[in-house]
């Protein structure tokens, strides 16, 4: 993902951010704008669509914390970003296609990972401030109503010392009490920040240690993963019971896209052999055979062999197994439809179009 | 009986047993559940029946058109056949508060099924059970139905417990197989659901076509077969409700009466939206009744609650990450989408934009009770959503124990949600309530007097909303105004008086202040215009009352009772007749009275009706009959000038239809009929119907006709038109209903045979 992107998805962050904390008013066109503007920009990006549904659920989870802090403003705010973000999850779901190419949401978050990483101090310290802003404004709902009488009696406790000085009768019996109590006040504002900058420290310095191997996993992580994506993957085989001539289609992906043998086999297991099965067509998301009439009814495996170069290397893939039925043909000698006959007909409710057609059921 | 069927009787058991607990936990036996929109109505019988067959209603006196009860007729028929089998009206409550719930889960129970059958066919049976029995867990018990449960079930709450089994007969109509009885089964559940809330009834039409056209290429019918379907449950459902709409369109009435612009409604829809937020919404909560529950402060301030309200979105939201039924989870994600923005109302940040929809779209104000009208829709995706993601755990999780803690900690976190189902803490206190016996004998005594007459209740109700009365021992009452169930007569509320302006009283001085009941005494000598013979004054009507949230405010009803009586002490022509701790009876002298049929014998003509009547007709002499016609009136009954006046002698036979013997004519006459006027309302002699053009407004509400029969003694039927509609359309819609019970009859014993 380029920086562009993440720009843009952070900036929606941010105003996520500023709209819930700070802002009171609800206008429905700023929403409106702000999810046309999301969608317009996912569709645009190619985000899948449930990175939509990730900000949904975080923002939920967001309005979770502010009713249980008892503010409601936010509570609402947030749980109005959950539907602005569900809404551009349904609407990106009608417009997504499946072929499309789109940034997966695993990649999509360790890009947010590696972007942090990646920018360095400026990215660390941006979350950390956020962490520690969020944090304080929690903690503060939570503890609110004991804060409120602390801040009371501090305020009272101050107000009075301060007075003390003021007064000449009292000044020389209060002033020293006056002046320790400043003194503890300072020491312990000096304890909090030395506390806040050691924290601030190591946080720093275990990012920054994790970064290297972090790193390291990342790249090979998808190395694995563009080595996995040359494998040929068979979804699904349609019909799942077969008569003889009837045609089988294999939907898949990575099935590859020349003709020629040696670099892509369609194999079957059948009569305990391997044989190699004649395709009608192939691309590489789809293949098409018929199955001969000299194949004896039996339970019938297939799998795809290809062969990849992979490190200047050639490697023999094969993809995962998937079989089909044989049955018996209907003949006039047939004493009846039999439940497989009977299971032929009904898994012709649930075939795609394409297999219907090729089958001549349309 | 095999595994399967064994397994889905048990959970329905289940949900029968917990239907059950709920219905006896929350009303217990021994009080009334009365009030909201039923008010007394489903307390008696007798009345029940009048309010369900006749499309004039006489006892909400002076009278008004009654065509809208035909949506709910098939619920008060269900009613009047338990109380003809001898069920007490507090039996029937429990059992309508029991039907509620147990048909809102079984019917989910059957809808996920059919969902599971139609879009994953192969899963196992177990995990598909018990997926499906926690999705109708949640439809049963939720906070909608908390809402709705507040108050008495009436035919409203059908279009709730009614839409899964419907929506469940389609999709196994269209996805999975179609027959004639299937066809029928589903019509007659379509039918059904008509005679719940019309404008739910539109919004579940449209919600089934979008399905439709969401789900085109997963429909596996053919087109022709899927044309056959919809056009005979079409025809099916147009006989079976041709008793609706034959006295709507052949009379040309409106069953709403006055519905007026959309933007009337605009006010209503404010008050509606209080609590429709976003954040309340996608907990299922959010009904204007939200912060009356008891248990209300629990949902904003125990962090308990809170975390377990925010728990179902979140777990819709983590149903939408998992990678199976994905079409069918985006149109259920569509589906909470779109009624969330509608369920909001006029609340922000989107009301703005609804406020323009009720603005610009006619009639779009039925749908003004948001949470109502469009959150359950919520509900229901809710629901097959949550089966879903049950469902995935079963399949896609290896481990048994994983499974299991999966599936029990939903269930646990749908029965938590429901506590308050459990503590029997949902119906409103003053709902449930013990009627006082004083008021049935009241009751008994009106019986004895067999003249045509009617009531005048006082004090006025506020705003003309309903009565808020306090009983005996803390028994309260509020709801639509009580009165012509409780004494079985027509009733009519003072507020009648105030609506139409007189004194220049305001809608205000029904709530506070004595300003109407001051002019009592000039009121009296009015009464006769209204068949008024007996005054009801309330001191059972509170001076105070708490519309939730502690918001307690002052109606000045002991206040005005106080004056009432004072008023009345003071007049030596009133009688009182009854006086108990609830109420005091008065009767006008005889000389004040007219029949509900009267041939008046001096005539004003004038286009100010009521002003007159108020201002001028109280000083006039009490032994003549007096009327008040149009000014512009030309016809031959003006120009003579006849003097004697005919007997007359009235029967009503039916409140929609009054048979009136006239003798020793001597001429043209008006005849006065003291219903609201009403052009439906049609004279005939002789099977000859007067022309509409001799057909008047008299006194400012009532019909008049100009009589100008030449013979001496003849007869005149006064009937309501819709009636007669009404009555072929029920025969229409029972012989269409008989011939799909016998055909779904003659289908099952074809089946066993």
């Amino acid at each position: 993902m380029k920086f562009k992107s993440f720009f843009i998805t952070f900036f929606f962050l941010l105003i996520i951010f500023i709209d819930t904390l700070f802002i009171k008013s609800q206008r429905g066109i700023f929403y409106l704008i702000l999810m046309a503007f999301w969608i317009f920009y996912s569709f645009k990006s190619k985000f899948e669509n449930r990175i939509s549904l990730l900000f949904s659920t975080l923002t939920l989870v967001l309005s979770f914390i502010f009713s249980i802090a008892n503010n409601i403003d936010g509570a609402e705010k947030s749980a109005i970003w959950t539907y602005v973000f569900l809404t551009a999850y349904i609407f990106l779901s009608f417009i997504e296609n499946n072929t499309q190419e789109t940034i997966s949401i695993s990649s999509f978050i360790t890009l947010v990972k590696d972007f942090f990483l990646i920018r360095g101090l400026i990215s660390i310290i941006t979350i950390f401030i956020n962490s520690i802003i969020n944090l304080v404004l929690v903690i503060n709902n939570f503890i609110k109503p004991a804060y409120t009488i602390i801040s009371y009696h501090f305020k009272n406790v101050v107000k009075k010392h301060i007075s003390s000085l003021k007064d000449p009768n009292s000044r020389i019996i209060k002033k020293t009490g006056a002046i320790l109590f400043l003194v503890f006040l300072l020491i312990i504002t000096l304890i909090g920040l030395i506390t806040f900058f050691i924290i601030f420290l190591v946080s720093v310095k275990f990012t920054t240690k994790n970064f290297i191997i972090l790193n390291n996993k990342i790249k090979t992580a998808r190395l694995i993963k563009l080595r996995n994506s040359l494998d040929p993957v068979i979804i699904k085989i349609e019909p799942g019971i077969v008569y003889q001539s009837s045609k089988i289609i294999l939907f898949g992906k990575g099935f590859g896209s020349k003709v020629d043998n040696n670099y892509f086999r369609l194999m079957i297991l059948m009569d305990k052999k391997l044989f190699t099965v004649n395709t009608d067509y192939f691309d590489d998301k789809k293949i098409i055979f018929t199955v001969p009439i000299d194949w004896n009814p039996q339970r019938l495996y297939y799998w795809i062999e290809k062969r990849i170069e992979w490190n200047n290397k050639i490697i023999l893939t094969k993809s995962n197994v998937v079989s089909t039925e044989l049955i018996p043909r209907i003949n006039s000698y047939s004493p009846a439809f039999s439940p497989k006959d009977n299971e032929y007909f009904e898994q012709l409710k649930n075939l795609d179009k394409e297999t219907l057609r090729l089958n001549g059921y349309e | 009986m095999n595994n399967k069927r064994l397994q889905v009787l048990f959970y329905n058991a289940v949900l029968f047993l917990l239907a059950l607990f709920v219905t006896l936990k929350n009303l217990g036996i021994i009080k009334y559940f009365v009030g909201e929109d039923s008010g007394l109505s489903f307390t008696f019988p007798d009345k029940l029946f009048d309010s369900t067959y006749y499309m004039w209603d006489s006892l909400t006196a002076p009278g008004k058109m009654n065509i809208s009860s035909t949506f709910g007729f098939i619920w008060a028929n269900f009613m009047l056949i338990l109380f003809k089998i001898g069920f007490s009206d507090i039996l029937i409550k429990r059992v309508f508060y029991f039907v509620f719930f147990f048909a809102s889960g079984s019917g989910m129970f059957y809808l996920l099924n059919t969902i599971l059958y139609a879009y994953a066919p192969k899963i196992n049976k177990n995990w598909v059970y018990f997926s499906a029995f926690v999705g109708s867990l949640l439809y049963m018990l939720n906070p909608f139905t908390m809402h709705v449960a507040n108050l008495p079930i009436i035919a409203y709450h059908s279009s709730y417990f009614l839409l899964p089994l419907t929506f469940g007969l389609f999709i196994y109509n269209l996805q999975v197989s179609n027959s004639l009885l299937s066809t029928i089964i589903f019509s007659i559940f379509a039918f059904l659901l008509i005679n719940a809330n019309p404008s739910n009834t539109i919004s579940i039409g449209v919600f089934f076509l979008f399905y439709i056209v969401f789900f085109r290429n997963e429909i596996t019918m053919k087109i022709s077969q899927v044309k056959q379907f919809f056009f005979t449950s079409l025809i099916i459902v147009l006989f079976l409700t041709s008793y609706i709409y034959l006295p709507i369109i052949f009379a040309r009435t409106n069953p709403y009466g006055q519905l007026g612009p959309t933007t009337g409604f605009l006010d209503s829809l404010k008050i509606q939206s209080s609590y429709t937020s976003i954040l309340n919404l996608l907990r299922l909560t959010g009904g204007v009744i939200w912060a009356n529950f008891s248990f209300y402060k629990q949902y904003i301030n125990n962090p308990f609650v809170i975390f377990i309200s925010f728990l179902f979105p979140l777990l819709i939201l983590i149903s939408f990450f998992l990678p199976f039924q994905k079409k069918l989870k985006t149109f259920f994600g569509l589906i909470i989408v779109i009624f969330v923005f509608l369920a909001e109302g006029s609340h922000p940040p989107f009301g703005n934009f609804s406020i323009f929809l009720y603005k610009t779209i006619p009639f779009f104000g039925m749908f003004r009770a948001v949470y109502y009208k469009f959150a359950f829709f919520v509900v229901l995706s809710y629901s097959v959503l949550i089966c879903l993601l049950t469902e995935y755990f079963f399949i896609f999780i290896k481990s048994k124990k994983k499974k299991i803690i999966a599936s029990l900690f939903i269930l646990l976190t749908i029965l938590v949600y429901a506590w308050p189902f459990f503590a029997g803490l949902i119906p409103k206190e003053d709902y449930l309530t013990q009627i006082p016996e004083s008021y049935l004998k009241l009751r008994n005594f009106l019986r004895k007097d067999a003249t045509d007459f009617k009531v005048l209740s006082l004090p006025p109700a506020p705003k003309g909303a309903g009565l808020l009365l306090e009983w005996d021992k803390g028994n309260k009452y509020s709801g639509p105004h009580p009165d012509s169930y409780l004494i079985g007569k027509p009733v009519i509320d003072s507020y009648w008086f105030i609506q139409a302006g007189y004194k220049n009283s305001t809608v205000a001085d029904s709530w506070i202040g004595t300003k109407f009941e001051d002019s009592l005494t000039e009121l009296i000598n009015l009464l006769g215009f209204f068949n008024i013979k007996y005054l009801l004054v309330h001191k059972d009507f509170v001076e105070k009352y708490d519309f939730g949230k502690g918001e307690i405010k002052k109606i000045n009803g002991g206040l005005k009772t106080k004056k009432i009586i004072s008023i009345l002490s003071k007049l030596p022509q009133i009688k009182l007749i009854l006086q108990t701790s609830n109420y005091m009876l008065y009767k006008i002298p005889d000389e004040f009275f007219l029949p509900s049929f009267y041939i008046p014998n001096k005539v004003f003509y004038t286009d100010k009706q009521l002003i007159t009547l108020f201002t001028e007709m109280n000083k006039k002499d009490k032994t003549l009959k007096y009327a008040i016609l149009p000014k512009n009136i030309n016809n031959t009954t003006r120009n003579t000038n006849n003097k004697q006046t005919p007997v007359i002698t009235s029967k009503q036979i039916n409140p929609s239809r009054y048979q009136i013997k006239i003798e020793k004519v001597k001429g043209p006459f008006y005849l006065v009929f003291s219903e609201t006027f009403d052009n439906n309302w049609r004279a005939s002699i002789n099977g000859n119907y007067i022309s509409a053009d001799n057909h008047y407004l008299a006194n400012g509400y009532a019909n008049a006709w100009s009589i100008e029969n030449k013979e001496d003694n003849f007869q005149i039927l006064i009937e309501y038109l819709p009636q007669k509609f009404f009555n072929i359309g029920l025969l229409i819609s029972s012989f269409t209903l008989l011939f799909c019970f016998a055909y779904i009859i003659f289908s099952i014993y074809k089946k066993f045979k």
